[in-house]
């Protein structure tokens, strides 16, 4: 059929000049459907079938026009704040792949290494539109087998933590639809925040863990009332984290130690020395780490909305993490309470650390995201207004015709 | 014909109209048309590139709908959007301001 071929020839010229070939299906689709849409119009006016064809092509305008602009859109660029990144956690899961000398700890190391890219990878090589059709069913497995390699076969090492961040974007995928590799980028920025932070705490010194729980708790329903009074409505996931934190928490010293106030003097006996360094200053080198990473945003030029739009992505991750690692917490104390297994006190362990940090991180991210960011994406949007009318980034030609005249 | 070239910004156009309710490509056209009263003639081609590239921005956000058998991409205004809207609005305002202000001197 002629007609056919016409507009999937058209189309296919201007997918020609779009170099980013994942994009291809959906502009297909949506030119496809308004070509369609505009023949009909036309063939209901009177015209035939080819006469409409043309015209409606005709009226789109050029092919290689139309895929230079959209390539310009969809074009891939070297994105180095996201490539760094990447870099950076492969070469720190390699030093804690090198740090561990048995070769059983080598061989769960380098299977965690293994699965971590094959999560950051594979998954996102395929099309947008597929991604988006099968996230959830994506999101899933790579959930459960996670779950599965680190309860089940590999145990909790150090740095693994990192692979759940990168398998969380396919869950926000499928709710939001439009995170597309932003999102990526968001995982990739805690999964290095976090193994950063891993290595940087390595090499320091302990802070009291029951003050982090105490600021930790605090700095939560400081943030949980911040929110109420500035009218939020996001306030309930974290006011149930954190009660259900501060209670687990307080359950798990208390079924330790008998007494909670002894438990607060007593908890170098319950959390195991390396854990302790490891998760100790967590929070506060994170917030540390975080910062550094606004500024050098900010520095490296990427603009306002991109910072907003992966701090919102790093605020709903962590949101996400939350939930998991206090059902975490909550399964390793029925656990402790049930058999008294040493492991599952490691994981509690390792449960509550990470929940400490990420309320931190998620109080800190969003108190910057609402004063500082906002005062800086103010002052930027005030300036790019101006910028908008000189550059004449988009705009079009607004013809008034001789009888307006 | 003597024609008149003027430039108005497409954003504050498209987020305008998608401000009324969520719309696809070929409707966008359409009300632009109608609206205007056939003053703005806005090439098919020239649409599908900008919102594409508000949609990168995250002004707007799209969704498929399946209507009388054909897929068609709607979309809608986000709270960005509408914050971006206020400004344009702003700065097109200024904008006729300026205009006003010199062609009344005159």
């Amino acid at each position: 059929m002629a007609f056919d071929l016409s507009v999937d020839n058209y189309i296919e010229e201007i997918c020609r000049y779009i170099k980013w070939k994942r994009c291809h299906f959906t502009v297909k689709q949506e030119l496809r459907s308004h070509l369609y849409e505009h023949i009909d119009e036309l063939i209901a006016d009177g015209m035939t079938e080819t006469e409409a064809t043309d015209l409606a092509i005709r009226e789109m305008g050029e092919p290689q026009l139309i895929g230079n602009e959209l390539n310009q859109i969809y074009k891939a660029k070297l994105d180095m704040t996201l490539i760094i990144p990447i870099i950076t956690i492969l070469i720190i899961n390699l030093y804690f792949v090198l740090l561990n000398n048995q070769t059983q700890s080598l061989l769960k190391a380098v299977a965690l290494l293994i699965f971590g890219i094959f999560i950051c990878f594979v998954p996102d090589s395929f099309e947008d539109s597929k991604q988006f059709m099968y996230a959830k069913k994506v999101f899933l497995i790579v959930l459960i087998s996670f779950i599965f390699c680190v309860v089940f076969i590999l145990g909790i090492e150090p740095g693994s933590y990192s692979y759940i961040f990168l398998a969380a974007p396919y869950f926000w995928i499928y709710q939001l639809k439009k995170v597309e590799r932003k999102g990526v980028s968001g995982m990739i920025y805690i999964s290095l925040v976090m193994n950063l932070t891993c290595f940087l705490c390595l090499t320091m010194g302990n802070y009291s863990l029951t003050l982090m729980i105490l600021i930790a708790a605090a700095l939560i329903y400081v943030y949980a009332f911040y929110y109420n009074w500035s009218g939020g409505k996001r306030s309930i996931d974290i006011v149930v984290s954190a009660t259900i934190f501060s209670v687990a928490a307080g359950y798990a010293l208390y079924k330790k130690s008998n007494s909670l106030p002894s438990a607060i003097f007593f908890e170098k006996e319950i959390f195991t020395e390396i854990n302790y360094i490891f998760m100790g200053k967590m929070g506060v080198c994170m917030i540390y780490v975080l910062s550094i990473i606004v500024i050098l945003s900010k520095l490296v030029g990427i603009t306002c909305r991109q910072r907003r739009n992966i701090n919102n992505l790093v605020g709903m991750v962590i949101t996400f993490l939350l939930t998991f690692q206090v059902l975490g917490v909550v399964f390793s104390i029925i656990g402790i309470s049930l058999f008294g297994n040493s492991f599952k006190i490691m994981l509690l362990d390792n449960g509550v650390c990470s929940v400490i940090n990420l309320c931190l991180l998620r109080v800190m991210l969003n108190l910057s995201d609402r004063n500082t960011i906002d005062y800086i994406s103010l002052y930027i949007s005030q300036r790019k207004e101006t910028i908008t009318i000189t550059d004449r980034g988009f705009i079009f030609n607004l013809q008034i015709p001789e009888r307006r005249r | 014909m003597e024609k008149n070239t003027l430039y108005v910004g497409n954003e504050l156009l498209i987020l305008k109209l998608l401000c009324i309710r969520d719309m696809y490509g070929y409707e966008i056209i359409d009300k632009l048309n109608q609206k205007s009263d056939n003053v703005f003639n806005f090439k098919t081609g020239t649409l599908y590139p900008i919102l594409h590239s508000m949609e990168k921005k995250g002004i707007v956000t799209s969704y498929e709908s399946v209507e009388n058998k054909r897929i068609r991409k709607y979309y809608s205004i986000t709270a960005e959007g509408r914050k971006e809207l206020e400004k344009e609005f702003l700065v097109w305002k200024n904008y006729e301001n300026a205009i006003n202000n010199i062609i009344n001197e005159v």
